[in-house]
């Protein structure tokens, strides 16, 4: 479902090269894989070729069966779009757009009819309790209540893959415990999230973390 | 529909830009509709006066051109050696005729035009469907017939008198209905009182109509060969000579107007850019979520398309009204509607806008479409 093979990432600075991600080969189980390491350990770097948002120097990325790190960048927004959802830190909220139309842009985007996509949106704004909040854009919503909104965004079209770089990292506790538990419900299945993160206590609620250290590796922690 | 709607959202979610932008077209637009509907309507009221004038060759003195009052400078001694051509020529009927312009020039509000015209020659030879709407339509023996406008606009009435010279006094005699063209601003008077007015016995031009199936070509060069010192000129030479100089002032026209249609589509390509570099981040998480680069570039691109139609679209509306009033001016002035919005003219004006705003949105559509997902979210 979601792989990698000897997967690296170098970057030109200067005259120099950094090696952000160095050959790292994992097959991401089911359920939540957090990525965890100081800065400039690789975690950034390790998402951004997860999601195809970047391509690497060396080796390989595969999702849902395919290779996607040689692909097109169409191609790749089309991987994306059936098969993972992301979910930013912050301002992940499409501006000119309300609540519910930000929950149905990725069916827009799949060219599902009007009706069904506000129906589905509505349908997932209300288990995530906010329906009553469908009609009100980013910038009426708060903090919590919009990254509620694009983890409904990003489960949608019912992706296999979630993708989530520090989801908490903006809100407050309350808000933040909230985040989690949605991540948590939505991730009983087959589902897999990975989770990049800097605070041990939303680490622990994951089944395994991956430690990262100068872009390499270091170890893994099986917590469940 | 769904991309427009979210444009709409966009140019909404910045009202005051998106407006200013739009007025830059529409202002564009409507002063390039008012340009050249100058043209168009000088065009159409070309046609009108052509198609209302009866006689094809118009014999004048050499030198003197075609759209300007002939001077008496024609012989008397003309019309009989005339007569005795007409049939080798094919001459249907001659008209004598003699053109004074009195006060300030060819303005109706302060000037005269006079035609004399002789016993046979009616004013339906300039107007075909002329009809007095008060007294009679032939200005002799002893009358003046005024143009409609003319009537109007000097308060002239049946029974009033007009001074041509010093002794020569008219008395109009019939008032001609309006026609919308130059002839309602003419005075018809009989041909010797016009020319004892002006102190001569000359003619200042002799109207030809031919016999069907003359070439009007030849007859033109035959008559220039009999007679000395004049210019047969055909109407239709008339009609090109005049057709060309109104192509010569559309190409003007269109050049002072593009410097507005320029500045349109510069400030459209501005605010476009603007929005783009504003939203990069918004476009870089519509790539995230799985937007293909034409969606974001269709979606950039339907921006300025939709600036550059619905403020084309105004302009024309807006052109649409300035021509109105300016022919409400013109029509008060000089006596014909100066301007006019043609279908071909809307059609132009709409499709320049909508090309400037093609090409003013394509690099901004280009910039973000091509931009890398990373690049764009800011995690590069």
């Amino acid at each position: 479902m979601l792989q990698t093979k000897h997967l690296s990432k170098d970057f030109i600075q200067g005259d120099s090269t950094i090696h952000a991600l160095i050959d790292f080969s994992f097959d991401f189980p089911k359920g939540i894989t957090a990525i965890m390491g100081p800065s400039g350990s690789g975690k950034t770097t390790l998402l951004n070729l997860l999601a195809g948002f970047d391509q690497p120097s060396q080796g390989e990325v595969h999702l849902a069966g395919k290779r996607i790190d040689n692909l097109s960048e169409d191609a790749r927004s089309d991987i994306r779009l059936h098969h993972s959802g992301f979910i930013f830190q912050n301002w992940s909220l499409l501006p000119t757009l309300n609540a519910i139309e930000n929950v149905a842009f990725p069916m827009l985007l799949a060219g599902a009819s009007k009706e069904k996509r506000l129906a589905k949106a509505e349908t997932l704004l209300e288990s995530f309790g906010l329906k009553h909040r469908a009609k009100h854009k980013a910038s009426q919503l708060s903090g919590g209540e919009q990254q509620r909104i694009a983890i409904a965004r990003a489960l949608i079209l019912e992706p296999q893959v979630l993708f989530a770089d520090e989801p908490t990292g903006n809100l407050d506790s309350v808000s933040g415990e909230i985040v989690l538990e949605l991540l948590r419900q939505h991730t009983q299945d087959e589902r897999r999230l990975v989770l990049v993160t800097h605070d041990a206590e939303v680490a622990k609620m994951s089944d395994r973390i991956l430690y990262f250290r100068d872009g390499k590796f270091e170890k893994i922690e099986e917590l469940k | 529909m769904e991309l427009i709607n979210l444009v709409f959202r966009n140019l909404k979610s910045r009202p005051v830009r998106s407006f200013l932008t739009w007025l830059g077209i529409l202002v564009a637009t409507t002063s390039m509709i008012l340009f050249l509907s100058f043209g168009e309507g000088l065009r159409k009221a070309l046609d009108s006066e052509m198609q209302n004038f009866g006689p094809e060759i118009r014999i004048v003195a050499a030198g003197t051109s075609a759209f300007s009052a002939p001077l008496p400078e024609l012989s008397p001694d003309m019309l009989p050696q005339l007569e005795a051509l007409k049939d080798e020529i094919g001459i249907e009927t001659i008209s004598p005729l003699v053109v004074m312009v009195k006060g300030g020039g060819f303005s109706p509000t302060s000037g005269f035009l006079f035609y004399g015209l002789n016993q046979e020659t009616s004013p339906k030879l300039f107007l075909p469907d002329a009809k007095p709407i008060q007294g009679r339509l032939q200005p002799h023996p002893d009358g003046a017939v005024v143009g409609f406008k003319k009537a109007e606009q000097s308060n002239l009435k049946i029974g009033k008198t007009l001074r041509l010279g010093r002794d020569q006094e008219v008395e109009i005699v019939g008032i001609l209905e309006e026609t919308g063209t130059l002839s309602d601003s003419a005075i018809f008077v009989p041909l010797t009182v016009l020319q004892d007015a002006m102190g001569t016995k000359n003619y200042g031009t002799f109207l030809l109509n031919l016999n069907n199936n003359v070439d009007i070509e030849k007859a033109s060069q035959k008559l220039e060969a009999a007679f000395e010192g004049i210019e047969a000129q055909s109407m239709s030479e008339a009609m090109e000579f005049a057709k060309k100089s109104l192509r010569i002032g559309d190409f003007i026209r269109f050049g002072i107007s593009a410097v507005a249609l320029i500045v349109g589509a510069l400030l459209i390509a501005n605010t476009i850019m603007m929005s783009v570099f504003e939203r990069t981040r918004e476009f870089g998480l519509m790539r995230a979520i799985g937007a293909k680069q034409q969606f974001i570039f269709g979606l950039v691109l339907t921006e300025a398309l939709f600036l550059a139609l619905t403020g084309g679209l105004a302009g024309v509306l807006l052109g649409y009204i300035g021509t109105i009033i300016i022919n409400i001016i013109s029509v008060n002035y000089v006596g014909i509607a100066l301007s006019a919005l043609t279908f071909r003219l809307a059609f132009f004006a709409l499709s320049v806008a909508l090309v400037l705003g093609l090409l003013s949105g394509l690099l901004p559509a280009r910039n973000a479409s091509k931009m890398p997902v990373i690049k764009a979210l800011g995690r590069a």
